[in-house]
């Protein structure tokens, strides 16, 4: 029997390379879920464990709360007097607004520290009274300001404290300077801080 | 070598950038964020007062008569108040007479603090009294002008034109 072998020619159409990069990745995708899927029983392994006896630990808790604060009048002239509505006064150069808050620090927290600062808004007091009206706080059992307007409190210290705050209208302030401004104290605010330098 | 469609597209990479920083940056953030409690006082808004000045003649004009050397003219009693607004308020009185050039040489002048002659002079620095004066009140003030006993006769028939300002100053003592 004979064969005749005649060279065989064919003709193959490129197909593009991305076609064929699509139909290997698809390829490697099923294969690799399959082993996967199948790994789960085949490797399986003895295992064991125990549980920790360390209890429950929980987070702490930063709060920050105002009782009822009394305000009180002192101008250069006279005794200081108690003020029951601020909407009705107008300070006078020389006119030292006091406000007593008790304040509540709740800290806990094995490492917690936080700053208990007075902060002003922007809007507080603007145009050319601006720079004659001052804030400053004290606070009572917390030691020396470590910023302005600002005192570092611990655990330890913290609880129930008396802040003192004094908007003062510089006596100095010349002329007319800065007559009929309003003095928004709502923009002044308490602010309790968690400290992290 | 790539060729051109083998290249992930610009705008795929850019976008990419894009959505890599607004994951990362509100992510960075957050590490730093610290526990805070924020309460702002409710008073309310104070604002701060005012000060003017009101002034009008009262009284009798009958000691205003023309000058003559040796002798005084007194005004009648001037009312001072002061306007404006302030809780704790006070203010002081000062004022500063002139007359005529011409006449300037000759003739002095001398603010009282109530009637002329019976009256308190009135200080160099203003005057009020202990405690300074409430939105309210009024002084009165006098002015008494003097000719100079040796004012030549130059003088004579010449405008005396008084002038008196009142200046209301916040008493700080």
């Amino acid at each position: 029997m004979s064969q005749s072998t005649e060279p065989v020619t064919r003709t193959r159409t490129a197909r593009p390379a991305r076609r064929h990069r699509r139909t290997k990745a698809i390829l490697a995708i099923a294969a690799g879920t399959a082993l996967l899927l199948g790994g789960g029983g085949t490797y399986a392994f003895w295992t064991t464990q125990t549980a920790l006896t360390a209890g429950t630990v929980s987070s702490g808790n930063l709060a920050l709360s105002l009782g009822t604060g009394s305000w009180s009048l002192k101008g250069v002239l006279g005794q200081a007097t108690s003020v029951s509505n601020l909407t009705n006064v107008k300070i006078v150069p020389g006119d030292v607004l006091t406000l007593t808050q008790p304040v509540t620090v709740t800290l806990v927290g094995d490492t917690l520290a936080a700053d208990l600062a007075v902060t002003q808004g922007a809007s507080f007091v603007t145009g050319p009274a601006a720079p004659y009206v001052k804030v400053v706080v004290n606070i009572t059992g917390l030691g020396a300001q470590t910023g302005t307007n600002t005192y570092r409190v611990t655990p330890a210290t913290a609880g129930t404290l008396t802040a003192t705050v004094t908007v003062t209208f510089d006596s100095t302030t010349p002329n007319l300077v800065g007559v009929n401004t309003p003095v928004d104290l709502n923009q002044l605010a308490f602010s309790l801080t968690q400290a992290s330098s | 070598m790539h060729r051109r469609d083998d290249r992930v597209p610009r705008r795929v990479r850019w976008t990419a950038v894009l959505v890599a920083a607004l994951v990362l940056g509100p992510g960075t953030v957050a590490a730093h964020a610290v526990w805070s409690d924020r309460r702002p006082l409710t008073a309310g808004v104070t604002s701060t007062g005012s000060l003017g000045a009101a002034a009008s003649w009262t009284g009798s004009w009958s000691a205003w008569k023309p000058l003559l050397p040796g002798r005084s003219s007194d005004t009648a009693a001037l009312r001072v108040s002061a306007t404006g607004s302030g809780d704790t308020l006070r203010w002081r009185v000062n004022a500063a007479a002139s007359v005529s050039a011409a006449l300037a040489p000759y003739v002095s002048t001398q603010v009282f603090v109530g009637a002329c002659g019976t009256g308190t002079p009135l200080p160099a620095g203003g005057y009020a009294p202990a405690g300074g004066y409430a939105l309210g009140a009024s002084v009165d003030l006098c002015l008494r002008v003097t000719l100079d006993p040796s004012a030549p006769s130059t003088t004579q028939a010449i405008a005396l034109t008084p002038q008196i300002t009142i200046t209301v100053d916040q008493a700080t003592s």
